[in-house]
């Protein structure tokens, strides 16, 4: 029997006394793509990682086309040259330099003409992925979204000069459903070209769409492997020890809901959004639907921070708070503890004299701290993607705002978080507070009691009730040009 | 319904136009408020002193203002590492020295001082990236340790330029005057180096984003330290132009440089947080600080009231290049 592209055995790898892999195995063939799935904390990133290079396990075996690799000298550098090519979760493109050079960086080029040999390398691969992406080689990559800046990362990673071994985690995060239709087209093609793939994702629906096998890790352990084939969703996910996540759908009536408006909105306008009329009740739970950038998020900035032009455009009464989704840029004090990352918010009323008050901080803190299941001690920096999410939502509830604005707080968080966020949403509803909440898991939205489903920069629905559904979401946030093409294909 | 902007580019929805802006340029819309900057200095001394503006003129204005350009880049190279040289000025004063002294009486000697000390420079590089210490701390520790030798060295200034150093700077160019050549090569190098060649990519890499280099296999320390190595030619070639324009040396009299040169990178358009700094713009920035003094001068406004008057337009140019930023950015 030919042996597999990729073997890993007995790895395990410890941070301090806390074991992250403790003898994970891992099989991958040639032409094949392997998801690899757990909750956070499990070590799947950790795993990646080995694999790449990028981390030195504790002790392991690790054989990449029958040959047994040297884990104490082996490097990112030597795993490029194997063909393993990795593309990180969290985004390591360089913000200043041009995707061209971006390119450079991971393929260097040793021409007098290497300028002009990337940009063509950077051009070829980002239109065999993702084609017509409009994504200029030469732009800064600062000036690219989140979304764009994936794709680059992504077809970098797809363009590793001799590629065996494609590993990606959790690609699809900032990408939009079209984008990740393209991803996956692409990788069917290298899948065919005889290419092993890991592909590590929450996105349970895409995972069972795009993968042949499945590894799924627990507690840094393997707790199941097999054939992807045959299983469902809800399978899946009670293999990761998740809850049923979607709950059902339990929107308030009209006559129960306080119809005192907590903010609304008439006809604002700026470069990203075009005549945005909305409002938000008190105690109510309203959704943000449609693709990634249809200006979901360039709305809550504009709600939470009103520049002079669209402050006219807003009336809201009492506090706002904010939830952020990228905690890496915009959310967390990396070197503040646990408790003082939640109390920020709060301190004008821990503070009444201008002096804080030590005693109701840390009971305010402690409070949401067991909430939310939080240790105390750990630092920020050592906690999972998961619970500093946690925190980041914490400290949103801290705050005790009138209305909480969520940008996308789920983003590639653990099937478990996720089910205690949504009991903490059923909690809110009714409640003094209101929440605006943007998610790019259209699944998601059955939490809510409306929905608002954006497209260009415009609303393009309300979705009320019984009618919030991932169909109903789905078809108002394309464009029509698309619907009506697909119309006409039936 | 679609915007006028999507119907017209193929791009597909939801993801937003973006302009096809160049990687890094010659000349980048951050370097802008240092070249008005510039202009209008050199529009006011030419309103005030008209003779300024003859070859002979311009000669002597940029032959002054050469150790500032000097001193701009070796400063852009550091915040380019992300890091700050508080000891710029004092290591071009200990450059001035040797090349006043020792370079004099013994040239081996002098050049392989001038070479230890870029090798100098790539240790604090070394230093920094392996220890994990604020490159603020172990600059300004440097300075006196350069203070120090240079005082050693000369207690009280003194000293001649080299005869091939005064020879080098006195050149007949055709066209335009000698001064104008050497801001124009040193410039033009410094992009070089920085924009174009692969390396100078790396080098900008890790400026942005250190982890970036070990993701791909690259070594820190060398970037780190080879922008640092570039730094220190600086130093000595600033040492050695303020030698060549002063005729001798003074460890003291370089001292200013550190903090006109920070200044001079920040109006160039650098960035403290690393990754982003213009060597151009770095160049316009130290000419137009040098410029300025002069002005000053001509303008008869008293040495005590200098200061202040450039720390206004320091703080107006930058209001200008926060402006420029926010009309600039994409979110």
């Amino acid at each position: 029997m030919q042996a597999p592209l990729l073997r890993v055995t007995e790895m395990s790898k410890s941070y301090g006394a806390s074991p992250v892999l403790s003898g994970v195995t891992l099989g991958v063939d040639g032409a094949e793509i392997v998801g690899l799935l757990g909750p956070n904390g499990a070590g799947k990133t950790t795993l990646i990682k080995v694999i790449g290079g990028a981390l030195p396990p504790d002790h392991g075996n690790m054989q990449l086309d029958g040959q047994a690799i040297d884990l104490a000298n082996y490097s990112p550098r030597m795993a490029q040259a194997l063909g393993v090519s990795s593309v990180q979760q969290e985004l390591s493109l360089c913000t200043n330099l041009s995707v061209a050079e971006n390119f450079f960086l991971t393929q260097p080029v040793r021409s007098r003409k290497w300028r002009r040999a990337c940009e063509v390398t950077a051009k070829r691969a980002l239109e065999d992925v993702f084609p017509n992406s409009g994504i200029s080689v030469s732009a800064k990559v600062s000036t690219l979204t989140l979304a764009q800046r994936q794709m680059v990362e992504i077809a970098r990673g797809a363009a590793a000069p001799h590629l065996k071994l494609l590993v990606l985690d959790e690609p699809t995060s900032a990408l939009s459903q079209d984008r990740i239709g393209d991803l996956h087209n692409y990788l069917r093609l290298v899948r065919q070209r005889g290419i092993g793939i890991i592909y590590v994702s929450h996105k349970l629906d895409e995972v069972l769409a795009i993968v042949d096998r499945v590894t799924i890790l627990r507690g840094g352990e393997n707790h199941w492997a097999g054939q992807v084939e045959g299983l469902a969703h809800d399978d899946l996910l009670s293999l990761l020890g998740g809850k049923a996540t979607v709950r059902s759908n339990v929107a308030l009536t009209s006559d129960q809901v306080d119809r005192q408006p907590v903010l609304k909105c008439e006809h604002m306008k700026t470069p990203r959004l075009n005549d945005i009329d909305l409002v938000v009740h008190r105690g109510e739970i309203v959704g943000l639907a449609g693709l990634a950038g249809a200006g979901q998020r360039a709305l809550l900035h504009e709600i939470f921070r009103p520049s002079r032009t669209t402050r006219r455009a807003l009336s809201s009464r009492g506090t706002i708070a904010y939830v952020t989704g990228d905690r890496q840029a915009e959310g967390l004090f990396y070197l503040w503890g646990i408790s003082r990352n939640i109390i920020v918010t709060a301190l004008s009323r821990l503070s009444p004299r201008g002096l804080v008050i030590r005693s109701k901080a840390d009971d305010l803190a402690q409070r949401w701290m067991t909430q939310l299941k939080l240790k105390s001690g750990s630092s920020i920096a050592s906690l999972s993607g998961g619970n500093q999410q946690r925190v980041l939502l914490a400290r949103g509830l801290a705050a005790e705002a009138d209305l909480l604005l969520f940008d996308d707080p789920m983003r590639g968080v653990d099937a478990g978080t996720k089910s205690e966020f949504y009991s903490l949403l059923d909690g809110l509803r009714g409640s003094e507070s209101s929440v605006m909440w943007y998610s790019t898991e259209d699944a998601e939205f059955q939490c809510c009691d409306r929905v608002y489903v954006m497209r260009g920069g415009t609303i393009s629905k309300e979705l009320i009730g019984d009618s919030i559904s991932t169909d109903n979401i789905v078809h108002w946030s394309f464009p029509e040009e698309k619907l009506l093409m697909e119309a006409r294909e039936i | 319904m679609l915007t006028t902007e999507e119907s017209q580019t193929p791009r597909r929805f939801g993801e937003p136009a973006n302009g096809a802006r160049r990687g890094q340029a010659l000349f980048e819309v951050s370097a802008l408020p240092a070249f008005l900057f510039c202009a209008v200095v050199v529009v006011l001394i030419a309103i005030t002193e008209p003779d300024t503006m003859s070859a002979f003129g311009i000669e002597l204005l940029l032959t002054a203002a050469i150790p500032a350009v000097f001193a701009a880049l070796a400063q852009c190279f550091i915040i380019l590492a992300g890091d700050i040289d508080l000891g710029l000025g004092s290591a071009m004063g200990l450059a001035n020295v040797v090349a006043a002294t020792l370079l004099v009486s013994h040239l081996a000697e002098g050049v392989a001082a001038l070479v230890g000390l870029i090798a100098a420079y790539a240790a604090i590089g070394w230093l920094v990236e392996t220890f994990h210490v604020p490159a603020v701390i172990v600059t300004l520790g440097a300075s006196f340790v350069w203070l120090g030798i240079a005082l050693i060295m000369q207690p009280e200034p003194g000293g001649t330029a080299p005869n091939w150093l005064s020879r080098i700077y006195g050149l007949v160019l055709p066209v335009v005057p000698e001064p104008v050549y050497i801001v124009i090569a040193a410039t033009g190098v410094a992009y070089w180096i920085i924009s174009r060649t692969g390396y100078g990519v790396v080098m900008r890499a890790f400026g942005n984003r250190p982890s970036a280099l070990t993701q791909v296999g690259r070594s820190r320390l060398r970037a780190r330290m080879g922008l640092y190595s570039l730094a220190g030619i600086c130093v000595v070639l600033g040492g050695l132009a303020v030698t060549a324009v002063s005729f001798g040396s003074d460890a003291n009299a370089s001292a200013t440089y550190t903090l006109s040169s920070i200044a001079a990178a920040v109006i160039g358009g650098a960035e403290f947080s690393g990754g982003v700094a213009s060597p151009t713009g770095a160049v316009l920035g130290g000419l137009a600080l040098a410029f300025m003094s002069s002005l000053l001068s001509f303008l008869n406004v008293s040495t005590n009231y200098q200061s202040a008057v450039l720390g206004l337009c320091l703080v107006a140019v930058f209001g200008l290049r926060r402006v420029l930023k926010r009309g600039g950015g994409d979110s």
